[in-house]
């Protein structure tokens, strides 16, 4: 079982940086990273669209199960998902 | 959560982003109430010099366009004066309060 | 046909009206994040419904809402059929174009307009290959598809009252007949949308439980923006007050639901404000990228309307619509600013913004094609009490799928 903490410490196994992109691309091009993925390992999307955030990329953590957590990093947000098996 | 307080209590210059972004707006309005009046009232007549009537508005819809035009005009110029104005403070508080 | 104003405003007051709900329109879909192709692509890339379920209960909403006005006799039939669409070949097609062009720019007519003036550079490039799409259309496409319409090629000629549900089924469009389409229209969205957003959401708790309580705590206690069941310490009625506080101060975006009855109310409000004056298509948006387009050529001295075909006959030189597309701008654009949300925003990536460029010129072809977007053309529709939009609706549905399998792939 991962609490919060480690997902925060832990580096990320892989970045999507999608500054500047709005909806559906965040949640689409997560989706299709989380896919190439392990489990076990965390994907750390970087975004400054607020809706993503709030709804589109925690909809899909939950579909999926997936646990996350959002750093606030300056004007972006660090939005790490760890991929469960 | 923690981190989230960290960033705010980081004292950040205020965003000159945001002192022009109601000024853009004013503009804006004032250009599109221009606009309205030169470009639109002149497409009419011409529309009407060709008898398109499929495109051609009658005057007294366009009137009211043009005068409910100039009402949102004035709002949203004095609006977006007010917000400018507030904007514009707070930049200045943020500039003496980091030197 | 003229139609006689069920109320009789002067004209300002309904441009004004006009102006007021595209505000309106503006301000809730940026707050709410309103879009109608994320609703889409989340289906088919998450398997999540919630936000598909939303739309479902828009149009319910819609429906229930103008329909109800006329059954019971407060607005004429007419003014709910008079601007219905002559369906055909080229609605199915043209929303296929058009959801396949705005998934991959990443705005549909509504959330393009209210991104672009959040300061999304991508959707003013959007915004721009729509308007050079809407050309494209009117010079290559539109002289071969009004010989079909014409001449009746897998169309129906007529539109009106000849594609108003009501007389479709019970061949009058007496209130009762009206009333009884508008349950046949409405209840059936509403049910599938409930019952789509329940489903979802009992998916979502049943994989948090799943894997034990702390999993569930991760997400939440990390994002303190997100509605759903956090903190059960607190009283529902506090929380609730606090949540309704937080969006009034803008801290908040809202819910995907509450935005739902807003938009749907504004529609109805438009439905009534312009019940009588001929243009109650209720909200268009799309014509926007054509008229703009049109509208940016004029200082330079070029009149589309003169010569080139669908310009000169498809729309006037101004109409309420003009001021709604404006006010929602501007209301997109308040809403951004006072929440502190608003920012230019460059995509790093820069073949996004070429694809958004293609995307925006897909998506003006298609608007065009099936006559309206997916607010003018879909969502009116179900207001309208017309089948266009249930055409719309699957194939734009069709054009997000293609598009996300297409994203997959680059």
């Amino acid at each position: 079982m991962m609490s919060s903490e480690p997902l925060k410490i832990k580096e990320p196994d892989d970045q999507l940086d999608v500054i500047g992109e709005s909806c559906p691309v965040p949640e689409m091009m997560a989706s299709k990273k989380l896919k190439k993925m392990k489990a076990g390992q965390v994907l750390e999307v970087i975004t400054d669209h607020q809706p993503a955030v709030d709804v589109t990329l925690p909809s899909l953590c939950k579909n999926m199960g997936y646990p996350y957590v959002v750093l606030k990093d300056g004007d972006v947000y660090r939005f790490r998902i760890l991929k469960v098996g | 959560m923690e981190e989230m307080e960290k960033s705010k209590s980081k004292a950040k210059p205020y965003p000159v982003r945001r002192v022009i972004g109601p000024l853009v707006l004013s503009l804006f309005a004032i250009a599109w109430y221009q606009f309205s009046k030169i470009y639109l009232t002149g497409a009419d007549n011409i529309a009407l010099s060709k008898a398109n009537f499929l495109v051609y508005v009658p005057p007294d819809q366009l009137q009211g366009y043009l005068e409910a035009t100039t009402w949102i005009c004035y709002v949203v110029v004095y609006v977006g004066l007010m917000m400018f104005w507030v904007s514009l403070v707070k930049y200045v508080q943020s500039k003496e309060a980091g030197s | 046909m003229i139609l006689q104003p069920v109320f009789s405003e002067s004209w300002a007051l309904i441009f004004g009206l006009f102006g007021l709900s595209g505000f309106i329109l503006g301000w809730v879909a940026q707050r709410g994040n309103y879009c109608f192709v994320n609703a889409m692509t989340s289906i088919f890339t998450t398997r999540s419904f919630e936000r598909f379920g939303a739309l479902l209960i828009l149009f319910g909403l819609t429906a229930l809402g103008t329909g109800l006005l006329v059954a019971f006799g407060l607005i004429p039939p007419v003014d709910q059929y008079f601007n219905n669409y002559f369906a055909g070949w080229y609605i199915l097609v043209g929303s296929f174009i058009f959801g396949f062009g705005a998934a991959l720019a990443g705005g549909c007519n509504l959330s393009m307009l209210y991104r672009a003036s959040s300061g999304y550079v991508q959707n003013w490039i959007e915004l721009f290959g729509m308007m050079i799409g809407t050309y494209i259309f009117a010079v290559a496409i539109w002289p071969f598809q009004s010989y079909t319409m014409e001449n009746g090629i897998l169309s129906t000629s007529a539109g009106g009252y000849v594609e108003y549900l009501p007389y479709v089924l019970f061949h009058s469009v007496s209130n009762m007949a009206v009333y009884i389409t508008t349950m046949i229209v409405a209840l059936p969205l509403l049910f599938l949308g409930i019952y789509l957003q329940m489903r979802t959401r009992s998916k979502w708790g049943k994989s948090v439980s799943m894997k034990g309580p702390g999993l569930s705590a991760v997400g939440m206690k990390a994002l303190p923006g997100l509605p759903g069941p956090s903190a059960p310490s607190i009283p529902s009625g506090l929380r609730l007050k606090q949540e309704a506080k937080d969006m009034l101060l803008l801290k908040k975006p809202y819910g995907t639901n509450l935005s739902t009855v807003i938009l749907a109310l504004d529609m109805i409000f438009v439905f009534i404000v312009g019940a009588g004056y001929t243009f109650n298509y209720l909200v268009i948006t799309s014509s926007d990228g054509g008229r703009f387009f049109e509208y940016i050529l004029m200082p330079l001295g070029i009149n589309l309307f003169t010569n080139t075909p669908w310009f000169n006959s498809s729309l006037p030189i101004v109409d309420p619509s003009t001021l709604m597309v404006v006010m929602l701008c501007i209301g997109a654009f308040s809403a951004s600013f006072l929440s502190g949300d608003f920012k230019i925003r460059i995509p790093k990536d820069r073949k996004r913004l070429a694809i958004g460029f293609v995307g925006g010129m897909l998506v003006g072809i298609g608007v065009r094609m099936a006559l309206g977007c997916n607010v003018g053309l879909m969502w009116t529709n179900f207001g309208q009490l017309g089948y266009d939009g249930y055409i719309f609706l699957g194939g734009m549905l069709a054009g997000v799928y293609l598009a996300v399998k297409v994203q997959e792939k680059l």
